[in-house]
């Protein structure tokens, strides 16, 4: 069983309380720390990490990329969908194009007006999609990245929507271009895969709650369960502790009994956690 | 809030998306790229004349929910209205009247959600005893200067804070501890002068039990917004917010037991932004199947913009108001 650091807890994101991911996120405002909690990561037995397209992860790549100390592979999550959520609803559509241009490499942003104008004009709204996330992507041009995971807000929206060619442009544009491998992460996981065969698709990856209590397992645990087993793609697990309500040794027992998960993404910073998870999940 | 109901719509069972209404031609050329069989507008006038619905979905800013949804009740749909129903008291209770015979929802979302269902189950089977007060909040980080744009307008807001996040508090409070026959509050206007940012109400329930709460959109630390009811009952505790209940029912023990929302949801046909609005699109197909009420009808939702109103004028009177009465 793969294990992959996820970022939430650097990101100050918690399933718990308002007030646990407040404190996680005054604990990880420097960059400093998440090398240090990544690099302990890493002697636990981690190989694999993903990384949100968000400043603070950024920041923590420059550092890394600087000190490299030990070699951790990395998965890009894009889009950036809470911090564009929070900009629209602070300053509308002109923010969010400023956080989108906001890291974004000189070159690129040069370039950007002769790729996009031409598909602004033929009305090739998914041709600009793909665009935008070229222009997310090349903020992390300079780093070590082996696959891009798209955010399950936008693939579940895009499922729901039976948009086939979205996803195809999508896995196209990040094997060509960048050369990783596309992924996708759903809270719909056999509803997904349904379709994905339907279409001739294939992703990478598909990241997707798998957890003993059911949480966000949709339609339901069993379905979930079963299409994990009986499906051709290669599954990652998250949300295998419910965000610390499910306790470790359930979890694992359940994750490792389940068959058909390739690898589990589980956030922690601690030693003493880094080391458990390692125990439970590394075969 | 537009994009994902069209999602959920799209994709439930006994559902079909058959129109919808954007005022952007960017938007509409892309719904057509993606949706080729659902019919596209620019008037909502025009989609209820042309279009026979069973639903319309209203998702726009507050200050279009009333005519847009007295069109749809005029042409015999069922309606759903995002949060907060109209303006005012004047526009609701117009609604309210239209809507007396048909299938009508709020989209006041926490309503759906399993956490605040499980403090109802605890209240209404009163294990706990009767509700001695109440402290709560729903706060969120969301402003962090002045802002202009319609939710900083309070003619076409009804209102700062108050009327945006904390009408979902109102509506939490009437949904769990019933109604409210006082209200008085206080605001601070910390960055608008437009319309307040924070402010603190004080409720009186029927049973004359009162507690109160405090809502803002600049308190530091909340990335998400949370609505946190913390009940002190005449045998026992409840503290309830999105992501966990916490009870101390001294039946069972001295230590509180906290549930976690992770232990308490089921899966749900599609997931796309949350569970609550799945259940809640769901909820209005099968009132609409049955002709049955749903759990946020127009009338419910008006009684939560007739106490904002109230808490607006103890604002400006500094005394306390008595909401208006919704009548059918």
């Amino acid at each position: 069983m793969k294990l992959i650091l996820g970022h939430n807890q650097f990101l100050g994101i918690s399933h718990i309380s308002e007030k646990n991911a407040s404190e996680k996120d005054r604990m990880f405002t420097d960059p400093a720390k998440i090398l240090e909690a990544v690099e302990t990561a890493y002697d636990c037995g981690f190989r694999q990490m993903i990384i949100e397209s968000h400043p603070r992860m950024k920041a923590f790549m420059r550092l890394y990329e600087k000190q490299r100390t030990f070699d951790m592979d990395f998965i890009l999550q894009v889009p950036f969908v809470s911090g564009y959520v929070r900009h629209m609803a602070e300053g509308g559509i002109k923010s969010v194009a400023k956080e989108v241009i906001s890291g974004t490499p000189i070159t690129e942003l040069m370039k950007a007006p002769f790729t996009m104008l031409p598909k602004l004009l033929k009305k090739d709204y998914m041709g600009l999609g793909v665009k935008g996330l070229d222009l997310e992507m090349s903020k992390y041009n300079d780093f070590d990245i082996i696959g891009v995971l798209l955010h399950n807000v936008v693939t579940d929206l895009l499922l729901s929507l039976d948009a086939e060619r979205a996803y195809a442009g999508y896995f196209d544009r990040v094997q060509k271009r960048f050369g990783v491998k596309a992924g996708l992460i759903t809270l719909n996981l056999p509803l997904l895969a349904d379709h994905l065969d339907g279409w001739g698709l294939s992703p990478s990856m598909i990241m997707s709650p798998i957890n003993p209590y059911g949480f966000d397992m949709n339609p339901s645990q069993e379905a979930v369960e079963r299409c994990v087993r009986e499906s051709k793609f290669h599954t990652l697990a998250m949300n295998v502790m419910g965000g610390g309500s499910v306790p470790l040794p359930e979890a694992a027992r359940y994750i490792n009994g389940l068959g058909g998960v390739e690898g589990v993404v589980i956030g922690a910073s601690s030693r003493k956690h880094l080391e458990e998870l390692a125990s439970a999940f590394i075969k | 809030m537009g994009i994902m109901h069209s999602c959920l719509f799209n994709k439930l069972r006994d559902s079909e998306l058959v129109a919808i209404c954007d005022n952007t031609p960017m938007n509409l050329k892309l719904l057509h790229s993606i949706l080729p069989k659902v019919k596209l507008y620019d008037d909502y006038s025009k989609l209820l004349d042309e279009t026979q619905l069973d639903l319309t979905v209203v998702t726009t800013p507050v200050f279009l929910h009333k005519r847009m949804a007295q069109k749809a009740l005029e042409r015999g749909s069922s309606v759903f209205v995002e949060k907060p129903l109209a303006l005012n008291g004047k526009e609701c209770q117009e609604l309210v009247g239209l809507g007396k015979d048909k299938v009508t929802l709020v989209g006041y979302c926490r309503r759906f959600m399993a956490t605040y269902n499980l403090a109802k189950r605890y209240i209404d089977d009163g294990s706990l005893g009767q509700i001695i007060s109440f402290n709560s909040h729903m706060f969120v980080t969301q402003v962090s200067d002045q802002r202009t744009g319609w939710q900083f307008d309070a003619k076409r807001s009804g209102g700062g804070v108050v009327m945006d996040l904390g009408s979902h508090g109102v509506d939490m409070l009437q949904y769990l501890l019933g109604d409210v026959v006082e209200v008085s509050g206080s605001t601070e206007q910390d960055l608008h002068t437009t319309v307040e940012d924070s402010a603190i109400l004080e409720f009186r329930l029927t049973s004359g039990r009162t507690g109160n709460m405090e809502v803002s959109w600049t308190k530091p630390g909340f990335r998400l917004p949370e609505l946190m009811f913390d009940m002190t009952f005449e045998r026992g505790r409840i503290r309830v917010c999105e992501k966990f209940i916490e009870i101390t029912d001294p039946s069972k023990g001295e230590k509180p037991t906290t549930l976690y929302k992770q232990m308490l949801e089921k899966g749900v046909q599609i997931n796309v932004a949350g569970q609550e609005y799945t259940h809640e699109d769901e909820h209005i197909i099968e009132c609409i199947q049955t002709n049955s009420p749903t759990r946020c009808d127009f009338v419910a939702a008006a009684k939560t913009n007739y106490i904002i109103e109230a808490a607006y004028r103890s604002m400006i009177e500094g005394r306390t108001w008595f909401p208006a009465r919704c009548e059918p």
